[in-house]
């Protein structure tokens, strides 16, 4: 039993890593911009919950704007920052990305707190009830429900779509793409906004997990992501879902099965495990080696 | 007297550090004890960039890793000089008897730096395999695995506490001394052959592969020096601070470094100075804002993280502004010289007149042979079978219509591309399988389609790094400029030649690896006929005098028929002919290979003199 309860916590958790590595792999597999204020995507969701809370508004109310906030914060980090510098480097892409990070953060410390912020989470949440054997926690099942319409959804978009076709056509190859006349702009800013919608669905499922917001709340999910998108193969989309998966299981594994007296190295060993990985697979493990061109 | 790069170069790294420490001095004597503090600060964030900068800026490849390396020689120092009565309270149960210990200052500094270089070795084994986003995350990981281990060893770190009780540095001239020790490593480093190495590497992988540098030696010799300079910082930053803790060696620490070397370009060490100032300089001025201070009367709140905000800003607004940072890869001592030669201009030039250039040295002599070699791409077989042949002295041109696989095979013998079946042999000896570097340090060397120089670095570095690979010394190099009339532009950055003399450089670049082959794809593309007559006659004053063998890949005919001994003719991957020029011109299949079925029944022979382009060159 104690091992369905560890591969439930796996899916869940390894759900939300998936979730953000998607939305990594989407803009990066158009822009080739690693971006790092990805984790702003999950803390300014979070904020805005936070303020529906203060202003005494049911969850659902909350849910529904926070993606609304998610997908306008990814569109306006587009269009403010990463429009100017997007045919650069993919190093200065990633500085870029850094810096904007950064600044969010500090905004939000200076007006808002540097503190943690309670977040009361609904109690039906948080209830955790029997499934054939199984002690499972409503938010388990609301993320591993999450999870799976999103990825069926973003199959079907980029599978079946015009601006899906659109989509997948630019991260083969994004010159040739526009001079098909399909608009660079539209392309890259449909990317931003599903990378935002996926990563306020994320904010959602960590909130309800944590039940507070902190302006650096962000930053260590990302990483994760960051972590499973390379595993996967960063630009293959699948890639990175499975990335996602692995890490979740990874992680649950080390957490569930590591003695007691080295338990507090399971951050380490995670992180020297996915070093391994690359080092045997640098272009991660569903990813293409790059074509030579001499 | 004109001075060795090397000299200058440190000499313009003591004036920038004299520059540095002649202002702290000024700012710490008019201000007290604070301010020497602030100041010492400073210096140590300079070792921290400049070590961050000897591994990022010389190869490219993103670090987010220098902070564990830093934090290495942090903990060394604070755990071999600190009290062994407090070592008691923090770390009773330390390993190897290191809680009696404790070394003199100077001897502990000297041990970090050394452990931290060994840690540099071990990690950096595994490290410097990787480039590009892989390289990010195995650096990420090794900072979060430092850490993590930092906080939970506690029996050697004291966990999550730290340890303090170690002595604390009282004057600036330290944080000086190691700046000026920094800065001048990092230099010479930059200047040194493995630095031009990884430099070209950092331009493009490929022709630097290409032309015979393992780059992943270059990138391995530069962590080790890196991590050496970043302990030496971590070390210097916990006598300042007078505690070690792993927080302090994390995230914020790396950003900060992060967004002080790319501010001031990351490609300069004089910029990884320029940076750590600027940035420090603002952070402070924010810190005093943010306090709240009374201005004029007013008192302004207190702003929690207005230096935080400040980093941020300046990272973003150096990315959008000028990506390449405040002074792009240049030095002092270039700022210095090219002042100077705006000075002197005008005024009759002193130097002495050029030597007369040496003769170019003549190459081992050697027989390449490719045999049934065959490459298939998924099913495509781009090269099917072929057999050929060049030896010293020799001129081969290798022609047919695009798409025919006379690229491939060029990548095939220079390593580029691995051969599904065959057999390619110098003398001999098998080259395939070999990586390109290797076969190039067996004296294969080749120029690309699609001309690929190390575009920021000047033209005598272009041909520097295959003149250090082959062990070319300076006065052939000089030889090999004249011969390619590049002696002119020498300094010029490469990427800034126009397109001739882009492809004459490569060419340069090529020779200087004293090749026993050279390969030449489409040398004449985009050429006009006076410069493609120039190049004929180039090549065929290298077979002379340097002996070298070539193999040709050209569109044009003409040049091909004039300047070959021998002519194969591929099409669809299969070598369709070979022979002479006036062999193949007059083979049938050669015939139909270019002007398509009718032409092959009575149709004239292929143009033989010197008729107009039989194909357009390829783009």
């Amino acid at each position: 039993m104690e091992t369905g309860q560890q591969i439930l916590n796996a899916i869940s958790l390894g759900g939300i890593y998936a979730l953000l590595a998607l939305g990594l792999a989407i803009v990066f597999s158009i822009l080739h911009l690693i971006n790092f204020a990805h984790g702003e995507l999950i803390t300014l969701p979070a904020y805005a919950m936070y303020g529906m809370y203060l202003l005494g508004l049911p969850w659902v109310a909350f849910a529904a704007i926070s993606i609304l906030v998610g997908v306008v914060a990814a569109l306006a980090m587009e269009r403010i920052a990463f429009r100017p510098v997007r045919d650069a480097s993919p190093a200065t892409l990633l500085l870029t990305s850094l810096g904007l990070s950064i600044i969010i953060q500090s905004l939000l410390q200076m007006l808002i707190s540097p503190r943690e912020r309670a977040v009361p989470q609904p109690d039906w949440l948080l209830d955790s009830f029997e499934v054939a054997g199984l002690r499972v926690q409503a938010v388990q099942l609301l993320a591993i429900g999450v999870t799976i319409v999103s990825l069926v959804a973003l199959t079907l978009i980029m599978q079946r779509t015009r601006m899906g076709i659109a989509m997948r056509a630019a991260a083969e190859d994004f010159d040739a793409t526009r001079l098909m006349g399909i608009s660079a702009n539209r392309v890259i800013a449909l990317a931003f906004a599903i990378s935002g919608l996926l990563a306020s669905l994320a904010a959602i499922l960590l909130l309800a997990r944590r039940g507070t917001v902190h302006p650096s709340m962000g930053l260590l999910p990302v990483l994760k992501a960051f972590v499973a998108t390379v595993l996967g193969g960063f630009g293959s989309l699948a890639g990175a879902a499975v990335g996602g998966f692995l890490l979740g299981f990874l992680e649950v594994a080390l957490r569930a099965w590591l003695p007691q007296d080295v338990a507090g190295f399971t951050e380490g060993i995670l992180f020297a495990i996915v070093g391994f990985l690359l080092f045997l697979r640098p272009n991660g493990l569903f990813g293409r080696a790059e074509v030579v061109r001499a | 007297m004109r001075l060795g790069p090397r000299a200058a170069a440190v000499l313009g790294g003591w004036g920038l550090i004299g520059l540095l420490a002649a202002g702290a001095a000024l700012y710490s004597a008019t201000g007290g004890g604070a301010r020497e503090q602030q100041v010492t600060i400073l210096l140590v964030y300079v070792v921290l960039v400049v070590g961050l900068q000897i591994f990022v800026g010389n190869s490219g490849v993103f670090s987010l890793g220098h902070v564990a390396l830093a934090a290495v020689g942090a903990y060394t120092v604070a755990i071999l000089n600190a009290d062994p009565q407090l070592k008691e309270i923090t770390i009773e149960n330390a390993p190897f008897g290191l809680v009696e210990v404790q070394l003199p200052l100077a001897v502990a500094v000297a041990v970090a730096v050394v452990v931290a270089a060994l840690f540099g070795f071990v990690s950096g084994l595994a490290i410097t395999r990787l480039a590009g986003l892989a390289a990010i995350i195995v650096t990420l990981a090794l900072l979060v695995i430092v850490r993590n281990v930092a906080i939970n060893w506690d029996e050697l770190s004291g966990g999550a506490e730290g340890l303090y009780g170690f002595s604390t540095i009282d004057s600036m001239w330290w944080a000086v001394a190691a700046a000026l020790v920094a800065v001048t490593v990092a230099l010479l480093f930059r200047e040194s052959r493995l630095g031009l190495r990884l430099q070209a590497s950092r331009e493009d992988d490929l022709a630097a592969a290409a032309m015979g540098v393992d780059i992943r030696r270059s990138r391995f010799a530069a962590w080790i020096v890196s991590a050496a300079v970043a302990g030496l910082g971590g070390a210097l930053f916990a006598l300042i601070v007078g505690t070690v803790t792993p927080d302090e060696y994390y995230l914020h620490l790396t950003l900060l470094t992060l967004a002080m070397l790319v501010l001031g370009g990351m490609a300069s060490v004089t910029g990884a100075v320029l940076g750590a100032v600027v940035v420090y300089a603002g952070s402070e001025v924010m810190a005093d804002i943010g306090e709240g201070p009374v201005v004029a009367g007013f008192d302004l709140p207190e702003i929690v993280g207005l230096p935080t905000l400040f980093l941020g800003v300046v990272i973003l607004a150096v990315m959008i502004v000028r990506p390449s940072g405040l002074v792009n890869d240049r030095e002092l001592h270039h700022l210095v010289g090219s002042l100077g030669r705006r000075l002197s201009r005008g005024r009759p030039a002193k130097t002495a007149p050029a030597p007369a250039p040496a003769q170019l040295a003549e190459r081992p002599r050697a027989r390449l042979a490719v045999a049934a070699a065959t490459k298939t791409f998924q099913g495509l077989t781009a090269v099917n079978d072929v057999s050929l042949e060049v030896a010293s002295g020799e001129i081969i041109g290798l022609i047919g219509p695009n798409g025919a696989g006379k690229t491939t095979l060029i990548n095939a013998i220079s390593g580029v591309v691995p051969l599904s079946e065959g057999e390619i042999t110098l003398d001999g000896d098998r080259m395939n399988g070999l990586p390109p570097s290797r076969v190039a340090r067996r004296g294969i060397a080749r120029t690309f389609q699609n001309i690929r120089l190390f575009g920021a670095l000047s033209v005598r570095e272009n041909v520097a790094v295959t003149a250090g690979v082959a062990g070319t010394d300076e006065a052939e190099v000089d030889a090999i400029l004249h011969r390619f009339r590049l002696d002119a532009v020498s300094d010029r950055r490469a990427k800034t030649l126009a397109y001739g003399q882009q492809r004459d450089l490569e060419l340069a670049r090529a020779v200087a690896l004293r090749p026993s082959v050279l390969l030449l794809d489409e040398p004449s593309a985009g050429m006009n006929s006076v410069e493609t007559e120039r190049l004929r006659e180039q090549l065929r004053r290298l077979r002379e005098d340097v002996g070298c063998g070539v193999i040709v890949v050209d569109h044009d005919l003409a040049f091909i028929m004039a300047l070959c001994d021998r002519v194969y003719v591929m099409n669809e991957g299969r070598l369709i002919s070979s022979g002479t020029p006036g062999e193949v011109q007059q083979d049938p299949a050669v015939v139909k290979a270019y002007l398509g079925t009718r032409a092959a029944g009575g149709a004239p022979p292929p143009p033989k003199a010197a008729p107009p382009r039989a194909v357009p060159p390829a783009p």
